[in-house]
């Protein structure tokens, strides 16, 4: 009798134990709203539709990962400190995960290294100094992007032109390592080559009005840009200035596409940053990542335009945003 | 197989060693809980089986609709771009007016859906568009590919797939995406007729909008292909063009309208796909089915969750009732088990619970009852024959006869009666020899007769004569059974209340009639009168002593014992006739009782 009662005791509590598993699974597995993480995309400069194609790329991937991507840009161009207070505001503000293209990649890099942040992430476009940083960086190789614009420029003007580098915003690694690819190269791409760059009493002078001055006093006939911000700076310097230069460059920004097809620039480099934003979101919040991130992955393509192609339909989708 | 068979035979043995109120709830359980997943199983799959089927309903609903929509959209397009051809350019010689007021207007009532009306001659010269913007420097109309497919087909309205417009300029580096339709037109020039084309640029993100909306509200998604299966709208388009997301859309777009499963990338997708009217475009909605399944598992636990609570109150309801039916059947169990240990106690039969449960129990009840009757009447029956036989056994050394029967003999050697002497010892030797009969208490008749015509003898001499004895005894029955020393307390009774006088007489008759046999002793003294014979037989206020009449009792006893049904003593007297007691015993054949047969 005795056993008989614990027998079905014992199966009274593996039924009762199976009903609260059950419904523990049910209410708080299948039926909970899932809830939306949150990815911040800090960005350097203050121009959001610059990184019009990095934000629909992370949007993209969160859309799959119940996830929000926040783009946050900046009030001035590059300034550290800002970068790193939107950092720790976007932390306390419950940030799930950071995506960063870092402004000052010394600064940025030294102070993720210092002070972790507790939270996943990852860099785009522009990484920290320190190549062995935990954190992936999402962008192209910037040697070889570097390398493929000197070749254009061999191919396509002749070889006894002078070509000037504008040298700015070399806080930002990506920049460095094009400028350096491009100083270092032994692609013979011009007779002269001179690196355009503020000096200390000129720090504080407009990039607009440095470059407008140095377009007036030396004459050059390729004028090379490395980056969005510098490309933008040159363009603003070149519209009103009658100057019969060609510009060489590695951008993507709406009005570096608007002045290519209006045959300001020669030629563009551009790297697919909807696939930088698109992969670092889906390695930031997806299942697998606590795996480190291959090279292979991080790196991402680069194309080249000109006036020509760049409504080839390939292109085109890469090119103009708009397209979701 | 033999394993198997083994296995279940042993499952059964100890299945069927368990207790009533076990096999009953485990087997209701395991019933209930079968039939209950059977049912579930069943429900769940016509459910799921309908919710699948719904769901694909619900996307060919929503296909239509959007194909509807699209249908509509196209058809506003085509009848602008009628509307401008047959009521504008085919009415206006261009050389004297102008198109662009007309243009203009009509922008003017689409810009919601329109980018850009432009009319372009043959040879790639603008003739009007509206709004009014720069023609880009360089660039070739009739490069494009929308006016090479106006030209290409003349009669038909030509829909490109979504494209960059690279016609005109735009300020604040703007360029729109665009879906052109374009169609080869008659243009009048001093009434000449010429070759021109049509170009209407529909604003892309209103097709974009119109998916964008579906997606958000669908489980899985929709896109849109032209009838090659050319991405137009694609949730994931950017993606699929850098090549992080992959589409089946070249195969998808050549699947009849309708709903198809198709597994893709190692997914088994449900599509559904509805043709665009005059475009030939397909509408295509893909929903995997492990998503139409995530859907299906809330369903599917909570099935699980009501089954798990159902298969607990079944046990518990089961354990419950198999108790409340079984529980007074293990009670009149126990009752029997006692039974079985020997306790024949009172009221020890429980008798409870259903109908057919108490009236077993009364059943039993009433049988131990009867047992118990019948062992005590057993045990009562074996004492009084025990008891007969001991007063049987006093009967034969009743010490006053020893003594008187001795004194007679001292007193008959004193008077030098030698030969009564001798006949009175040899009597009395023939009496103790038949009395002892090694021990048997079933002699012959005839012993019988011999031992009362000792005794009578015996007495004679002790009663000097005072009594004259006939013996009587029919040889068909000399050797058939009798209990022995049943006449002797009979004779013993005759003599002492029938020898009155000089003139007393006692017979002794043994005879055969209707197949019994019948031994009378018969006086003829003082008789009895009927109180005092209604109550010689009866045992009840009976005591033991001279003239009590126990000898005829203890007689009757024994013969009742030994031989059941009628048999024993039948006792007929009158006051001052005469007493005959008729002694009524059945006819069995010593021989035969040797061999081993019954007496009753």
């Amino acid at each position: 009798m005795k056993k008989r009662n614990t027998n079905v005791l014992i199966i009274a509590l593996i039924l009762a134990l199976a009903l609260i598993l059950e419904f523990v699974y049910y209410k708080y597995f299948l039926t909970r709203e899932e809830q939306i993480r949150q990815i911040s995309l800090i960005v350097y400069g203050s121009d959001a539709a610059r990184w019009e194609n990095l934000r629909q790329g992370a949007e993209l991937a969160a859309r799959d990962l119940n996830a929000e991507v926040t783009l946050i840009t900046m009030s001035s161009e590059s300034d550290a400190k800002e970068q790193i207070t939107l950092i720790r505001r976007e932390i306390v503000n419950g940030a799930d995960g950071l995506l960063i293209a870092a402004c000052d990649s010394d600064v940025i890099g030294s102070y993720l290294e210092k002070h972790p942040i507790g939270i996943p992430y990852a860099f785009v476009e522009s990484g920290p100094k320190d190549e062995k940083s935990q954190a992936p960086l999402y962008a192209a190789d910037d040697q070889k992007m570097a390398e493929a614009l000197l070749k254009n420029i061999a191919t396509n003007e002749k070889d006894w032109i002078k070509a000037a580098v504008v040298c700015d915003h070399t806080e930002r690694d990506s920049v460095r390592k094009r400028l350096n690819a491009i100083m270092n190269s032994d692609i013979s791409y011009a007779e002269e080559v001179v690196l355009w760059e503020k000096n200390e009493q000129e720090q504080h002078k407009k990039a607009q009005f440095f470059l407008q001055r140095k377009l007036t006093e030396e004459a050059v006939d390729v004028v090379i840009a490395v980056d969005n911000s510098s490309m933008e700076e040159l363009l603003d310097a070149t519209v009103n200035l009658n100057k019969d230069i060609k510009i060489y460059g590695i951008a993507d920004s709406a009005k570096s596409v608007y002045y290519l097809d209006k045959g300001l620039i020669k030629l563009l480099v551009f790297q697919d940053e909807f696939s930088a934003g698109y992969k670092a979101v889906s390695d930031l919040m997806g299942k697998d990542r606590k795996q480190p991130v291959s090279t292979e992955r991080s790196l991402i393509r680069y194309e080249m335009i000109d006036h020509a192609n760049m409504y080839d339909m390939a292109y085109q989708k890469m090119l103009f945003p708009h397209l979701r | 197989m033999k394993k198997t068979k083994n296995l279940i035979t042993s499952i059964k043995n100890k299945y069927g060693m368990r207790s009533i109120q076990l096999i009953s709830s485990v087997s209701f359980t395991l019933i209930a809980v079968a039939g209950m997943m059977i049912m579930g199983i069943a429900l769940y799959s016509q459910f799921s089986a309908r919710a699948m089927r719904s769901a694909v309903e619900n996307d060919k609903q929503v296909i239509e609709q959007v194909g509807w929509n699209l249908n509509t959209y196209i058809r506003n397009m085509m009848s602008i771009s009628d509307s401008f051809y047959y009521s504008v350019i085919k009415k206006t010689d261009l050389y004297e007016d102008s198109i662009i007021k007309e243009m203009d207007l009509l922008y003017e009532a689409n810009k919601d859906n329109l980018i850009s009306i432009a009319c372009i001659t043959e040879d790639g010269a603008l003739i009007g568009a509206s709004p009014v913007a720069g023609r880009k420097e360089g660039v070739d109309f009739r490069k494009q590919s929308w006016f090479k497919e106006a030209q290409g087909k003349i009669e038909n309205t030509h829909f490109s797939t979504p494209h960059v417009q690279n016609m005109f300029e735009n300020s604040n580096y703007r360029y729109y995406w665009v879906v052109s339709l374009s169609r080869s037109v008659e243009l009048t020039k001093r009434g000449n007729i010429q070759k021109g084309v049509l170009l209407i640029d529909m604003n892309y993100s209103a097709i974009e909008q119109m998916f964008a909306r579906v997606n958000e509200k669908s489980r899985g998604y929709v896109y849109l292909t032209d009838r090659n299966g050319e991405i137009i709208y694609h949730p994931r388009q950017k993606a699929i063009y850098a090549g992080l997301y992959q589409e089946n859309n070249r195969r998808a777009a050549q699947y009849e309208d309708g709903d198809h499963l198709e597994t893709f990338a190692g997914q088994e997708r449900s599509v559904v796909v509805k043709t665009v009217g005059y475009t030939g475009w397909k509408v295509i909605s893909v929903t995997p089915t492990s998503q139409l399944a995530l859907s299906m598992s809330q369903t599917r636990m909570f099935t699980l969750i009501v089954l798990t609570l159902m298969i607990f109150l079944v046990l518990a309801g089961n354990m419950y009732i198999a108790y409340a039916v079984t529980d007074p059947l293990r009670r009149l169990d126990e009752s029997v088990r006692k039974l079985e240990e020997g306790n024949y106690d009172e009221d020890n039969i429980y008798i409870g619970g259903s109908y057919e449960i108490r009236h077993l129990g009364r059943t039993i009840d009433s049988m131990v009852k009867q047992m118990r009757k019948l062992m005590d009447d057993m045990v009562r029956e074996q004492r009084d024959k025990r008891r007969s036989e001991l007063d049987a056994l006093q009967s034969q050394i009743n010490p006053h006869f020893l003594y008187n029967t001795l004194d007679s003999v001292i007193w008959m050697v004193e008077a030098e009666r030698y030969k009564d002497a001798i006949t009175m010892v040899t009597s009395l030797a023939t009496l103790f020899r038949i009395s002892l009969s090694k021990g048997a208490n079933i002699i012959t008749i005839r012993d019988e007769f011999t031992h009362a015509e000792n005794y009578l003898k015996i007495q004679k001499v002790r009663y000097k004569n005072k009594f004259t004895s006939t013996i009587e005894i029919d040889p068909a029955i000399e050797e058939c059974c009798t209990i022995k020393l049943i006449i002797q307390p009979l004779l013993e009774n005759a003599i002492y209340y029938g020898t009155m006088d000089e003139d007393s007489e006692i017979t002794l008759k043994g005879y055969e009639k209707d197949g019994d046999i019948c031994i009378e002793v018969t006086d003829n003294g003082l008789g009895m009168t009927q109180e005092t014979l209604d109550s010689l037989l009866k045992e009840k206020g009976r005591t033991r002593g001279k003239g009590s009449g126990i000898g005829l009792w203890n007689v009757d006893q024994r013969i009742r014992l030994y031989f059941k049904g009628d048999y024993g003593l039948q006792i007929e007297s009158e006051p001052d006739e005469g007493t005959t007691v008729r002694i009524r015993l059945p006819k069995i054949l010593y021989e035969d009782y040797k061999k081993g047969g019954q007496l009753s």
